[in-house]
């Protein structure tokens, strides 16, 4: 029985992986966090917030390339900064959401499916449009494709309905495609 | 929605999780090169405090993850158990309440093993069966104790077949004693030695009622019993032994 219990234990490997991880990378992470909060125990509060999500996490990041790892870490810290941080400060951060436009919320645009494929051809495309994107429209392509959030949890971050983040989605594309045409041009 | 939009959207999505594994890749390698600037900077530094709490965290979690599972897998195995205890109580409930032998065997396993009185008990018919100071032999296949007795004058152990048929082995203590025996009417009645002492056999309508006076205890062994053989009859009373009280 407790030969049983024992092998049930988690992987020794994933705390000895996140142990390596966080003593190579603790520079990283607090000099991350330092960008955002002043404080040095709000620093403290979202590395330790940081490093429980990675913890619930390991087995995903042990599957990880080492560059995506990085991107993965960081974005974790930023983002556990932005939730520290109170919910007006944020709102300041971050653009005022795209109006409301009903031909803009169209999901096919005819144009953009020729740009959209142009895309495919450029890997660096959204390094060169990654800085004409808010704060907010970042957060949301990379907490959907990097971190891998849920609609719910993108939209607890960012204060609004699960069901409105697809549509906020799909505008960062179109933005992110119409910024790359444009580059193209 | 329309199918297009559908395909559309998934599409875009999956052309985008490329393109941002790719930024991620790029991003990455600018991290690794920020990381290496940030330990050879002597200004930036972060507080011993401050990076052992973070290692402290890891353990912890860690801990508590492994406290945390084992706990369900013991919670686990605990209400695989309850469920197997279950479904064994629910074929026995079944078998006892459709089975007549089940039932016997039940009750005298469970009496023997929770009665606490000296004076009534019931135990496996296929062993010998102690009795206050008597011993009797193991009952024939099928039959099942239905009374045990032990008094100051008498021990009785009595059982039945599925079919009905009853042993009745009584010994009887004392002086004064007298044992009366129905020999009206009677089939068969013979004289008989039974373990050196006299004795008496009497068959009336298809029972067996033997006996005989144990000279050496002071008592009175007797069977009476009905669907057995003469001779098996004979060898369940040789077979009553009495243990000495002094």
């Amino acid at each position: 029985m407790l030969t049983y219990l024992l092998s049930t234990l988690d992987d020794p490997d994933d705390q000895a992986f996140l142990t390596q991880l966080y003593k190579d990378y603790y520079l990283l992470m607090f000099a991350t966090a330092k960008k955002y909060l002043p404080n040095q125990a709000d620093r403290e509060d979202a590395v330790q917030a940081s490093m429980e999500h990675l913890i619930h996490h390991a087995g995903k990041l042990r599957t990880m390339s080492h560059y995506a790892l990085l991107s993965y870490l960081v974005t974790t810290v930023r983002n556990t900064c932005f939730n520290l941080i109170t919910a007006n400060v944020r709102k300041e951060r971050h653009l005022a959401p795209l109006e409301d436009n009903p031909e803009m919320d169209r999901i096919v645009d005819e144009s953009s499916i020729e740009d959209l494929l142009t895309t495919l051809h450029r890997q660096d495309v959204m390094a060169l449009v990654w800085s004409q994107l808010s704060e907010e429209e970042q957060f949301l392509l990379k907490g959907k494709y990097v971190i891998g959030y849920s609609d719910a949890e993108l939209a607890a971050s960012l204060g609004c309905r699960p069901d409105s983040i697809r549509m906020k989605l799909t505008r960062v594309r179109r933005k992110a495609v119409t910024l790359a045409a444009q580059q193209e041009d | 929605m329309t199918r297009r939009e559908e395909l559309y959207e998934a599409c875009e999505d999956a052309i985008f999780a490329l393109l941002m594994a790719d930024f991620a890749e790029q991003e990455g390698r600018q991290l690794w090169e920020r990381n290496q600037q940030l330990k050879r900077d002597p200004a930036f530094a972060v507080p011993e405090q401050s990076y052992q709490r973070g290692l402290d965290t890891i353990r912890r979690a860690y801990g508590a993850q492994r406290r945390s599972r084992i706990g369900r897998t013991a919670y686990g195995i605990a209400c695989k158990v309850a469920i197997v205890a279950l479904v064994l109580a629910l074929m026995f409930t079944t078998a006892f309440a459709v089975s007549p032998t089940v039932q016997r065997g039940a009750l005298s396993w469970l009496v023997r093993v929770t009665s606490v009185s000296a004076d009534l008990s019931f135990v496996t018919p296929d062993e010998e069966i102690q009795l206050g100071s008597c011993s009797f032999p193991a009952l024939p296949e099928g039959y099942t104790p239905t009374l045990q007795e032990a008094t100051k004058f008498h021990v009785t152990l009595e059982a039945f077949s599925p079919e009905n048929e009853m042993i009745n082995m009584t010994v009887y203590f004392g002086n004064d004693t007298a044992l009366s025996m129905d020999s009206q009417d009677a089939d068969y009645i013979e004289r008989v030695q039974i373990n050196g002492h006299d004795g008496i056999l009497i068959e009336k309508d298809g029972c067996w009622n033997i006996a005989y006076a144990d000279l050496d205890q002071v008592a009175f062994v007797r069977l009476f019993c009905t669907g057995l053989s003469r001779e098996e009859a004979l060898s369940l009373i040789e077979q009553i032994s009495i243990h000495s009280t002094e």
